[in-house]
């Protein structure tokens, strides 16, 4: 490794802990994982071209193999990495995107014009906030689905990844994953789905 | 329990998804046993479902990445330094491009952020710095310059010159480009291309991103030598993670359409690579879809190491054969197949748009032959215009290609209107004729749409068409036409023959004679501008037109004046012929109050001779005729002028008199007035590059003018471009006559800035030489001076003394009063400090004396100001006498007279930093002398303050820093980069 502080095997070390259960260890992660997340985002967004995108993991690949130390690594494969990942992407991309409604809000003054790109953002980030939302009110009936939905949309994994982490048929992931998003979108579209 | 029931709800959702949809209500019947709750919720989940299967379908970073990051938007407003950030630009893998301000030079520029992660290593930022600035030493209009790189409260920051435009992505969202534009673009690229590989640097990244159209048809290349560490920059992420460069991860690594296989392969690239990628942006500009595709990455570069891309004329409507050749030799997988440089490809691109050229030009020549019928052109301006106006449907795309291919080719609708030949028997009517030539100059000047060469790089070209030097006149000046004629006037009598010559073939396209009296001629210019519009083919607008015949004056006797005043002005700009300008322009305007022209030209002398002599009266002056010329006429584009000096000169007004002088450009925009003008501005303004721009566009209109070139070498010199200033010179020394009085200065003055260049004191040995032996006739005053000035810098004090004795005080004293140099007795004084058996007291004494004198000279300063020069000398002086605490008052003083980021003031800070190094101050004098050899100077001839390394180097007065480890590493570096 190049950098001299070793971050990664603090990093590995975090994951490990947030996976046995210390919920400080998130905290702890966070600013270790973000500036390289903003680094492959930028990079990402530098080459997005229509009829032209990277594969969707190529982004947490990147990540996990420059993270992770690979001199003891305590992560049975990289699935495990990319469901932590997943969660870790949630969390930094909702804090974002509630950062610019604050932003929008409050802070309207001194942008001077609202560009088409910045105003696509501005509704990206209104339709992730309100799916985050979602996703915390299906958790409290259904933590699985909202697993699942994790590491497919905010993790990028491929449903026999997901299978993988999970330890469950990948026919089950799928079902899973039909049914979450039926759910999240119905109630996105503000259909009563609470009463069941 | 509310789980259970989701679960189940679920089940029962998911088994209905998967039978066909005319069994599922079937199924819902059997299966919700008649819980009408959970049979709705299964059945909204159903609606949604089919209703929109994509839902968060693609990942989240996918649909929004820039979600990841920041919001960009947060920053507009912050401070970076001395940058204000107004906008975002754009958002890519080299981090946020903001639109910024320079608060400190007042201009716009780019402003890139690097992401954290890029310079979290010192070693990787050194690396990126190292190689930028390399980059940042191309200079060529297709390269965005880089301005600065820097650091603040740990945000990593690279300065560049702002391009306003779209980028080249933009512009293909629309669709193909015509093969004329996307040749003339890829011309443009090549060029840049060619000057970077030039200093062995190779973009790596050359994409339709990466490359912006200026709306006035210039092309710049962004991210030069930036772009290459982005990818190496991945790459070592990619290996340090310990995991080799296979071919999957560097298609990872760098995915793009426009990498050459070479490169996808991570093999070592060289010019060829970005040769290749300039054919992909080729290809992709004609076809509108790049010529290597695929569903995934992985296709797309097996497309690049294998597919021979579909040819592209089928997919583009028109390709010249010519240009698809190009295309395909560009794209060939193998490097040895392709162009070898940058050069090659450019010649090959050349010849088409030349070939393109050519069937334009035919379109032209059959059009002439429906063009309207001699009588019906004398119906009215108002008619022609409005034909020509449906004229230039047709032209107008070719003279939107002709613009953008200004700085390379000569522009198709360029003329030069030569002098014109006095055929009377009165030599003294000579006045006459060129003043004819200058008026109808002056008239056809005002067409936007022709390119008209200025009178001052004409002068020398009087009957040429004898001499048959008609083309080669042609490729001096660029032109495609140039005008000629005679003038006969006997009496009250006047025979004008005039004839428009292409100077591509020596056609002679047309050609008129004109018999009229004196009074008559007045009006001629006009009727000859609109005939030469008429058969160039070119666009005039009414308003053009109004102005291009109205008469300037009805008085025959008015004008007569006008012209001889006109043409001691155009000869010379010194005060006194500017002051005889005067009394003949008086006479004309004493004769017709309302001869605008004449007020106007007044006032443009009278702001000149202001600048020599004590202004309030000439201000007034001028001021009150350029007011009075604005009202008379206040479309008259002279007279817009004048209020422009006037703003400039007097007020000292310098955005007004922008303002003013952009109201002045559309009224004459074939004037090198105007852009000379602009150049005194941006000069205020500490806007070099600006002032850069502005000289060359003065320098295409006025290519042989004297003042434009001399303007240009002194702005590079105060760049320390000294390469550039050398070439300036050179064009001078080509221009100008060998009689030219200040030839042999100019010769002088090239060796210095040699001498800089190479820190090598045989350029200035090889000049004396020059001076002694070579055909310039030098004063004996002049030759000592400059043999002293070199003795002094070889350490030769004795020789310096004697030589020093020999020249006259007022040798010295001329240089003073232009604001150059010091006195005599200032010289005298630091000789008695530098020589080693000097008596004590004879070292003070000289002291005192160069004291003395100097303190007398504090306040002859123009403008009533102290002059700073004389107070930073006498600070020094105090410095040698030991008063210390004076010298560096004094110094500060002088510093805070002139504005911050002005050269005078950085020429003066010069004197405070030798100041500083003479009072015991060693770190201070070198903290200065680190910012000050970033920072445009005034490199004066003979003058000790000098900021460049060569001076640093080699003058004596820098001795008290000499074994001081920063200065030694300073001395040991390249010149640093000057910043502006």
């Amino acid at each position: 490794m190049t950098t001299p502080s070793s971050p990664p095997r603090q990093i590995t070390q975090l994951l490990c802990d947030w996976c046995n259960g210390d919920a400080t260890a998130l905290e702890k992660l966070i600013p270790l994982v973000q500036p390289e997340l903003r680094r492959l985002a930028h990079h990402y967004m530098s080459r997005e071209r229509p009829g032209h995108t990277l594969q969707t993991t190529a982004l947490l690949d990147d990540a996990y193999l420059k993270l992770t130390d690979k001199s003891a690594p305590p992560w049975q494969n990289r699935a495990h990495f990319f469901a932590v990942s997943a969660q870790l992407m949630r969390r930094i991309m909702v804090d974002h995107a509630r950062q610019r409604q604050a932003l929008k809000r409050g802070g309207a003054a001194i942008r001077v014009r609202l560009d088409e790109a910045a105003a696509v953002t501005e509704t990206r980030a209104t339709e992730l906030l309100a799916l985050d939302e979602a996703l915390e009110k299906l958790a409290t009936f259904d933590h699985r689905k909202v697993q699942v939905v994790e590491m497919r949309f905010f993790g990028g994994l491929t449903m026999e990844e997901i299978a993988e982490v999970l330890k469950i048929h990948v026919n089950t992931v799928t079902r899973d994953w039909t049914a979450a998003r039926a759910w999240l979108l119905a109630t996105l579209s503000e259909e009563d789905m609470d009463a069941i | 329990m509310q789980s259970e029931r989701w679960q189940n709800c679920a089940e029962i959702f998911n088994a209905a998804v998967e039978r066909p949809h005319n069994a599922r209500a079937a199924w819902l019947e059997q299966s919700c046993h008649g819980d009408q709750a959970l049979r709705r919720k299964v059945e909204l989940l159903l609606k949604y479902h089919d209703q929109s299967p994509d839902f968060i379908d693609s990942p989240a970073f996918v649909i929004a990445p820039e979600l990841l990051i920041p919001d960009p938007n947060a920053q507009i407003g912050q401070h970076v330094g001395r940058y204000r950030i107004d906008a975002v630009l754009g958002v890519g893998g080299m981090g946020v491009v903001y639109l910024a301000c320079d608060e400190r030079l007042g201009r716009k520029i780019g402003l890139k952020l690097l992401p954290e992660s890029w310079v979290a290593e010192e070693a990787r930022w050194e690396r990126l710095k190292h190689e930028a600035r390399t980059a940042s030493a191309l200079n060529h209009p297709n390269i965005v310059t880089i301005h600065e790189f820097g650091e603040v409260d740990s945000i990593h920051y690279i300065a560049t010159e702002f391009v306003e435009g779209t980028t080249l992505r933009e512009r293909m969202t629309t669709g193909p480009i015509p093969p004329d534009e996307a040749v003339n673009i890829a011309l443009q690229i090549a060029s840049a291309l060619c000057v970077a590989h030039g200093a062995s640097i190779v973009h790596r990244d050359v994409k339709p991103e990466n490359i912006m159209l200026r709306p006035d048809g210039y092309v710049k290349v962004l991210d030069f030598g930036i772009a290459k560490f982005a990818q190496q920059e991945m790459l070592a992420t990619r290996t340090s993670a310990g995991a080799p460069v296979t071919t999957t991860q560097g298609m990872i690594a760098g995915t793009t359409p426009y990498m050459s296989p070479e490169q996808a392969r991570g093999e070592p690239v060289d010019a060829r690579s970005d040769l290749w990628s300039l054919g992909v942006v080729l290809y992709e500009m004609l076809a509108g879809r790049p010529p290597f595709e695929g569903k995934t990455p992985t296709e797309v570069m097996a497309a690049v190491f294998l597919k021979d891309p579909e040819p592209v004329e089928q997919r583009a409507a028109i390709v010249p054969p010519a240009l698809q050749s190009v295309v395909v030799k560009a794209l060939r997988k193998d490097p040895a197949e392709r162009y070898q440089t940058a050069e090659e490809m450019l010649s090959a691109l050349r010849a088409i748009e030349e070939k393109i050229d050519g069937v334009a030009a035919a379109a032209d020549r059959t059009h002439k032959s429906n063009r309207p019928s001699r009588t019906a052109r004398w119906i009215g301006v108002a008619a022609v215009a409005a034909l020509l106006v449906s004229l230039a449907i047709f032209y107008g795309w070719r003279n939107r290609r002709a613009d953008r291919a200004a700085p390379l080719a000569p522009i198709e609708k360029s003329i030069a209107v030569l002098p014109f030949e006095n055929l009377s028997a009165d030599k003294d009517d000579t006045f006459f004729a060129d003043s004819i030539q200058d008026d109808v100059l002056t008239s056809i000047g005002k067409i936007k749409e022709l390119k008209v060469i200025a009178r001052t790089s004409v002068m020398d070209y009087g009957g040429a068409r004898l001499a048959g030097k008609v083309r080669e006149i042609g490729l001096t000046l660029g032109v495609s036409y140039v005008l000629e004629g005679s003038v006969r006037r006997v009496g009250d009598r006047v025979v004008i023959n005039v004839a428009l010559i292409d100077t591509r073939d020596e056609r002679r396209l047309w050609a008129e004679r004109y018999e009229r009296t004196l009074t008559d001629t007045i009006s001629l210019q006009g009727e000859l501008a609109i005939e030469i519009a008429r058969v160039l083919q070119t666009t005039l607008t009414p308003a053009e037109a109004t102005v291009a015949i109205a008469k300037t004056t009805q008085n025959p006797q008015a004008y007569l004046f006008y012209l001889r005043a006109r043409e001691i002005e155009i000869r010379s700009s010194t005060p006194e012929k500017a002051k005889a300008a005067i009394q003949l322009y008086q006479q004309a305007i004493d004769l017709d109050p309302d001869f605008a022209l004449a007020r106007a030209r007044l006032s443009l002398c009278a702001n000149l001779v202001g600048q020599y002599e004590p202004t309030a009266p000439w201000k007034a002056k001028a001021r009150a005729e350029a007011e009075e010329a604005v009202r008379l006429e206040p479309q008259l584009g002279e007279a817009r002028l004048a209020l422009t000096h006037c703003y400039l000169w007097g007020d000292r007004d310098y955005d007004r008199a922008l303002g003013e002088l952009a109201r002045t450009a559309r009224l004459l925009p074939n004037s090198a007035e105007v852009p000379l003008t602009a150049a005194y501005i941006y000069k205020r303004q500490n806007r070099y590059r600006d002032r850069i721009t502005a000289l060359q566009r003065a320098e295409m209109l006025d290519p042989r003018n004297c003042k434009v070139l001399g303007l240009l070498t002194c702005t590079h010199r105060w760049l320390r471009d000294w390469p550039e200033a050398l070439h300036r010179y050179d064009r001078y020394a080509a221009v100008s006559s060998s009689s030219d009085k200040t030839a042999y200065h100019w010769w002088w003055s090239r060796a210095s800035d040699e001498f800089r260049l190479h820190s090598d004191i045989n350029a200035l040995k090889k000049a004396i030489t020059m001076e002694t032996e070579g055909p310039a006739s030098v004063s004996a005053d002049w030759l000592k001076l400059t043999r002293y000035e070199t003795a002094v810098l070889e350490r030769d004090y004795s020789e310096a003394a004697r030589l020093l004795s020999e020249i006259p005080p007022k040798t010295f004293g001329e240089a003073i009063s232009r604001g150059e140099g010091h006195s005599k007795a200032f010289h005298e004084a630091l000789l008695a400090v530098v020589v080693d058996n000097m008596d004590p007291a004879a070292r003070r004494q000289a002291l005192e004396i160069a004291r003395m004198e100097t303190e007398a000279r504090l306040s002859s300063g123009p403008y009533g100001d102290p002059d700073e020069k004389a107070l930073a000398d006498l600070a020094l002086l105090y410095a040698f006498l030991g008063r210390e605490k004076d010298a560096v008052r004094e110094a500060l003083r002088a510093v805070g007279i002139q504005l911050a980021g002005t050269i005078e003031r950085n020429d003066v800070s010069s004197a405070l930093a030798m100041v500083y190094a003479h009072t015991g101050e060693p770190e201070k004098a070198i903290d200065l002398i680190e910012h000050l050899l970033t920072v445009p100077t005034e490199v004066q001839r003979g003058a000790v303050y000098n900021m460049t390394l060569t001076d640093l180097k080699w003058r004596w007065q820098w001795d008290p820093l000499r074994n001081h480890p920063r200065f030694q590493k300073l001395l040991a570096g390249p010149e640093p980069k000057t910043v502006y």
